[in-house]
């Protein structure tokens, strides 16, 4: 009777786990769409979100072939209370280009010599309990970060 | 007996409530008949780590922009019937020729072709509409269009912004195995839109360039089905492009070492390689179109 009595609460938990990771998803696009597409201006966004919750000490890698002759801008943007957030960007062979650690840089804009395939990593560096953001926030561990890709010919 | 009376009154208020709240959060995800929904966004994990992966492919936009830019010609004959709308009943069909639609859509807006633009808008959101994705081309998005066709900045902006809708709808709806046939329609439209214009243009090397580099595309374009293998429409298209890669094999795309390069006065960086341009004969190019006309064949009809 003790475990019958639990059985609803597990019940419902699981309920709203499933609504909330819906809603997760859902908050993330909405994060994207507003904060971060319209700071691909003037470069036309590919049409594809890659947007996901991480966690401190997670990482996302974005998989892409970018074309000779095009300029591409390449935004990672992060919800705030995740902090230090980065990335990589690698060639085929997953040699390191470029690392945007402890540069201050709002996109980077680029172009290619010769179409090639290539990664973008994003790294959700670990934080110490009880640290805070720049911006004085509470460091969540976990948020929303989206990496968006604009082209112009 | 009357805790244990008590305690199935408990039980069965908790399950309805819960019915209640699953049957609320599933409002709006319209028409799941044929293709299975999954709960899953776009993106894999890796074994042995947590990394997400997300795979992307060129959009049917910039497709259009690099045939452009490549001296292709405009050629409407070669693109989807717009009457063919009323073929696709099932949501996979709808999802795949909505991406075929939008790359139409796009074509004929990058090679400024006002009146079949309009075609292909009301195409595309026919099928839209018909998947549920109101937002993609809704009334506001549609009056701009019209106010900005002769505008080929203004409609890539629009047009894209619809694309996004479409991808953020079907994910945030746990659909993304939809989103992905929709992406693909559109990749796969783009590439024989490229074979077409190739063929009848035999110096275009420049096309002919894009068609080859369109193997690592297709790689990328397989790592976003392989999210989805439980989908079947996802699983018989993948199926197909596994065909159409097997054909690519003969074609080389080098890679060569890459430097940096950064311009002071603009920050934009470059990014050079010493790799050769990647080719493909005539004969390659046939095989290519063969196969990928006959995968696009199966999808329009």
């Amino acid at each position: 009777m003790y475990s019958a009595k639990k059985m609803p609460y597990i019940f419902m938990f699981f309920v709203m786990f499933a609504i909330l990771t819906n809603n997760a998803k859902a908050q993330c696009n909405s994060f994207a769409k507003k904060k971060c597409l319209p700071t691909l201006s003037p470069y036309t966004h590919n049409g594809q979100l890659n947007s996901t919750q991480l966690g401190a000490g997670e990482t996302a890698e974005l998989a892409m072939t970018f074309y000779s002759g095009q300029n591409y801008r390449l935004k990672v943007c992060h919800e705030p209370g995740i902090e230090g957030v980065y990335f990589k960007l690698k060639d085929a062979d997953h040699k390191e280009l470029y690392n945007s650690h402890d540069k201050d840089i709002q996109h980077f804009d680029f172009n290619v010599k010769s179409t090639q395939q290539m990664f973008i990593e994003v790294v959700v560096p670990d934080h110490k309990d009880g640290e805070h953001s720049k911006g004085g926030h509470d460091i969540t561990h976990s948020g929303c970060v989206s990496v968006l890709v604009g082209f112009k010919p | 007996m009357e805790n244990s009376f008590k305690t199935v009154s408990v039980l069965s208020k908790t399950v309805l409530v819960g019915s209640i709240i699953i049957f609320m959060a599933s409002c709006g995800d319209g028409g799941k008949e044929e293709t299975q929904t999954i709960d899953t966004a776009r993106s894999s994990l890796i074994k042995n780590n947590t990394q997400k992966v997300f795979y992307s492919v060129p959009s049917p936009l910039e497709m259009a922009s690099l045939l452009q830019k490549a001296g292709a010609k405009y050629d409407r004959m070669i693109l989807n019937d717009i009457n063919n709308t009323s073929r696709y009943s099932s949501n996979a069909a709808k999802a795949i020729n909505l991406g075929i639609y939008g790359a139409d859509l796009t074509y004929t807006s990058v090679f400024d072709q006002t009146q079949e633009t309009m075609f292909y808008l009301k195409a595309a959101k026919n099928l839209a509409d018909g998947l549920g994705v109101t937002e993609a081309f809704k009334k506001e998005t549609i009056e701009r269009m019209e106010n900005n066709i002769s505008n080929k900045d203004s409609m890539m902006a629009i047009i894209s912004d619809s694309f996004t809708e479409t991808d953020a709808y079907l994910q945030e709806n746990d659909r993304s195995n939809v989103s992905a046939l929709v992406i693909a329609g559109g990749w796969i439209e783009g590439l024989y839109l490229a074979c077409k214009v190739a063929k009848v243009a035999p110096k275009g090397e420049d096309v002919k360039t894009r068609i080859a580099e369109q193997k690592l595309s297709l790689e990328n374009l397989l790592g976003i089905m392989s999210a989805y293998p439980e989908d079947p429409a996802v699983a018989d298209f993948s199926k197909d492009l596994n065909g159409l890669k097997e054909v690519y094999s003969s074609i080389n795309v080098a890679t060569g070492d890459t430097k940096l390069s950064t311009d002071e006065a603009s920050g934009v960086v470059t990014i050079g390689s010493d790799a050769p341009k990647a080719t493909v004969s005539p004969e390659q190019l046939e095989l290519i179109l063969k196969k990928v006309e006959e995968i696009r064949n199966k999808l329009i009809n």
